[in-house]
């Protein structure tokens, strides 16, 4: 998935989530925030409403009190008139909105019932109320009588003594309950129960606002205002069931006041779909914002990644500049820079190579012709030197007669020996130059090393004689190798003649050679001068002597050791040097075994 | 007839020593509230188990006065047959009423005059009202027995030349419990002094101030 993709399915879904997650809590709150003020809304409306029941009781006091003091109802209690005590109780009565109205003797007997004229005598069943009027000149509560749910209102009536006591019952009936609300301002409607004899709760009175719909309390006694949510039809409601003081003797009675949460919520909910729609198209918004976030991310980094691509494989004409002056375009910018000094690097670096080659080809034209012009002058030397080697040594033995004066004879031995040595450095250089033009060919035949080191020791032996060296050669088995004798031979000289003429008198130049491996070792080690170690390299190149070898005593022409390195190379061999100024020399030379000569020994 | 007015004053003075009866002594009484505090205005009054046919010396006639719209006094004692007269004082009328089982009468009394004698015929206590004025009230006792006193601040009263014997002392006062019979407690009285004492229940505030919330209306 590409970087774009991936980013924008990141901010869809961090998005998406972001959103529902908004709605479901702001939903959750506001509902939760809904139910806990619909409580304190029922819990308000309650205490106004118990609070309006208060003030009803005191204007019902007042026109039962009023009535107290009517002397006709007070001459006919005296007189005991029953016809006038009815007859002035059911007038007040009906003033006051009482349906029932009851005259109680001091006795705590009815005297006389609107509702039941005939009967008297039952004790009245309300005692407290009649105590609470006796003491404080009123008794009011919420009582039930005969099932229906009073406020009653009890006075004393006062002749001036108290002489009986008028009970009024105000029937709470939905009349009075939609006024209690009305007068309460409360929306909410209210339901009045009551417990009967059976134990179950039984409406009294609901006010008109009321109440498809209520729950009646599952207890039987509830000791304090309960609040629940209901779930009923699929509508929820918010229920608050509160416990009213009643009359001792009275059974309870409780208001429940019904809060719609549906209603309430309904706004809410109208609000979803507007608050669904900006959200959709905020999401959209997004959305797009973001596409042309990551489009004018994601573009230009691919220009930049091809552009890349492209300097990779060598393209470096310039990328494109990015208009944008942020972060993506300084990066171009600075792949820009880089191109153009990746380009004049290697630029440089190209003509910097084109002049090596030439300066190594002019090199190389030259050594060949240094070569060709060594090996011309060694051939151009070889002819002369043959005349003067060849007519020296005839003088010398004064093959065509006498040469009279002595020193003649002297001087032609002098000629002609240093012409036979003149003659060998040139055969040298001659070999040396055809080996460096690739032009010098070795024959191959089995040698044997064993034989031909003692022909060198002893060749050389004059020379180490007058050095005062003395040379030791550990004649052990030797394998036959395969080679070129003679250019061997003047190899292994060259090599010996070196460690003696480095090692001063009185040292000793060790040769020794062992078997292994189908190569032969053969160790030339002095005890002699020595050399620092960092020069070996420089010894063994054509030409080369050491600057602290030009003391006069060690002459030579540096073409030794270079001949001989060449000549066993040659051979597929190798020659190493190790020395160390003032211990000595070793020259380790080793070359193959010639094919199954191990176990024929020489 | 040959007597002397010395013999007949004589005889006269033998004649009451003997019809009374042999030993007559005080009675001293003291009431108190529950509470301990002395009751005063109560009215206490000694029944005697055997009737007697003794002449009352109580008061025969009360004047019950109006002024500053109350009754003055509270409480009046008068003997069985007594009668009240009611003067009034203030610079309102007044209708004086009575329910009372003892008596019921209903009249008005202009300011400054004075009612026509109101005749108590039996005995008990009347709750004498005003329906113009509903917290003035005034009680009338009517004592059928010779030997009643009414209590004075200290809740202290005697009642002097009471017989020996039996008696039932009935209490009364306005704050008792209405509709409640009233105390009424076995005596019996010999010697020169007899001392009773009684702790009643009262009811808080005395009648007559009671409806002071109605005239908040």
């Amino acid at each position: 998935m590409s970087f774009r993709n991936r980013l924008a399915l990141f901010l869809v879904v961090t998005l998406i989530a972001v959103q529902a997650l908004t709605v479901f809590f702001a939903y959750t709150y506001l509902r939760h925030d809904l139910v806990e003020r619909g409580k304190r809304e029922l819990a308000a409306s309650m205490g106004v409403f118990t609070r309006q029941l208060t003030f009803l009781s005191d204007r019902v006091t007042d026109g039962v009190n009023v009535l107290s003091l009517d002397y006709a109802l007070r001459a006919a209690i005296g007189q005991h008139d029953r016809d006038t005590e009815l007859s002035a109780l059911r007038n007040h009565g009906n003033r006051i909105g009482a349906t029932r109205m009851m005259l109680v003797g001091l006795d705590g007997g009815i005297s006389a019932d609107t509702t039941a004229p005939q009967r008297s005598g039952d004790a009245f069943p309300f005692a407290s109320l009649l105590q609470a009027a006796a003491e404080n000149n009123e008794g009011t509560a919420l009582a039930t009588l005969g099932g229906q749910i009073y406020w009653i209102v009890v006075v004393p009536v006062r002749a001036p003594v108290p002489i009986a006591f008028i009970a009024a019952c105000i029937p709470v009936n939905d009349a009075l309950l939609e006024k209690l609300r009305e007068i309460s301002s409360t929306k909410r409607s209210v339901v009045l129960a009551s417990l009967g004899p059976d134990g179950r709760w039984i409406v009294g009175a609901k006010s008109a606002a009321s109440a498809r719909h209520f729950h009646l309390p599952t207890a039987a006694h509830l000791t304090q205002s309960e609040a629940s949510l209901a779930n009923e039809r699929g509508s929820e409601y918010l229920t608050v069931t509160a416990p009213l003081k009643t009359a001792a003797g009275s059974a309870p009675v409780v208001a429940i006041m019904d809060y719609p949460l549906d209603e309430a919520l309904a706004a809410y909910r109208s609000l979803i779909a507007p608050m669904l729609f900006v959200l959709i198209f905020g999401l959209l918004a997004a959305l797009a914002g973001a596409m042309l976030i990551v489009r004018s991310v994601s573009r230009p980094l691919e220009v930049l990644a091809s552009a890349a691509k492209r300097i990779a494989g060598g393209d470096y004409s310039p990328p494109p500049r990015l208009e944008q002056r942020d972060e993506l375009g300084h990066l171009a910018d600075a792949l820009a820079n880089m191109t153009q000094s990746i380009a004049e690097r290697e630029a440089a670096l190209k003509s910097a190579m084109e002049a090596m080659e030439m300066a190594r080809n002019q090199a190389v034209q030259a050594n060949d012709a240094k070569s060709q012009f060594l090996a011309n002058m060694s051939h151009e030397f070889r002819t002369p030197l043959n005349a003067i080697v060849g007519f020296s040594e005839m003088m010398e033995q004064q093959v065509l007669g006498p040469i009279g004066t002595a020193r003649y004879a002297e001087y032609a031995h002098d000629i002609h020996t240093s012409g036979q040595h003149l003659r060998g450095l040139v055969d040298r250089m001659l070999d040396l130059a055809e080996a460096e033009s690739q032009r010098l060919t070795i024959a191959r035949v089995p040698v044997s090393p064993g034989h031909m080191l003692r022909e060198c020791v002893s060749a050389l032996e004059l020379f180490a004689r007058q050095s005062g060296v003395r040379v030791h050669l550990r004649e052990d088995a030797m394998p036959l190798v395969e080679g070129d004798e003679a250019k061997l031979r003047q190899a292994f000289v060259n090599l010996i003649h070196n460690a003696i003429k480095f090692t001063p008198a009185g040292g000793e130049v060790e040769i020794s050679a062992a078997a292994r491996n189908n190569r032969l070792a053969i160790r030339i080690a002095d005890n002699g001068i020595g050399m620092e170690p960092e020069l070996l390299p420089t010894v063994v190149r054509p030409f080369h002597r050491l600057r602290h070898a030009f003391d006069g005593q060690h002459q030579g022409a540096g073409i030794g050791l270079p001949f001989a390195k060449v000549v066993i190379e040659l051979h597929g061999g190798s020659l190493l040097l190790s020395s160390a100024v003032g211990v000595g020399t070793t020259v380790l030379i080793e070359l193959p075994v010639a094919a199954g000569a191990l176990t024929n020994a020489a | 007839m040959g007597m002397d007015r010395q013999t007949i004053h004589g005889l006269c003075l033998l004649a009451l020593a003997f019809s009374a009866p042999a030993f007559a002594g005080t009675l001293k009484v003291e009431i108190t509230g529950t509470d301990g505090k002395p009751a005063a205005s109560a009215v206490v009054e000694l029944v005697p188990d055997a009737p007697q046919d003794v002449i009352s010396h109580l008061p025969n006639e009360a004047i019950i006065d109006q002024r500053e719209e109350t009754f003055i006094p509270l409480v009046s004692l008068i003997r069985r047959g007594g009668r009240a007269v009611f003067t009034n004082h203030d610079t309102t009328m007044h209708q004086v009423y009575s329910f009372s089982p003892i008596k019921q009468f209903e009249f008005e009394i202009d300011e400054g005059q004075r009612s026509a004698p109101v005749v108590f015929e039996k005995a008990g206590v009347a709750s004498i009202g005003c329906n113009i004025h509903d917290q003035m009230i005034t009680f009338v006792y009517v004592a059928q027995s010779p030997w009643a006193v009414m209590t004075d601040a200290q809740g202290r009263a005697a009642i002097a030349d009471v017989p020996s014997g039996t008696y039932h002392v009935n209490i009364w006062h306005p704050q008792l419990t209405p509709g409640r019979a009233p105390p009424s407690v076995a005596l019996s009285v010999s010697g020169a002094e007899t001392k009773f004492s009684q702790a009643i229940s009262l009811l808080p505030g005395m009648p007559g101030k009671k409806h002071m919330h109605m005239q908040m209306y």
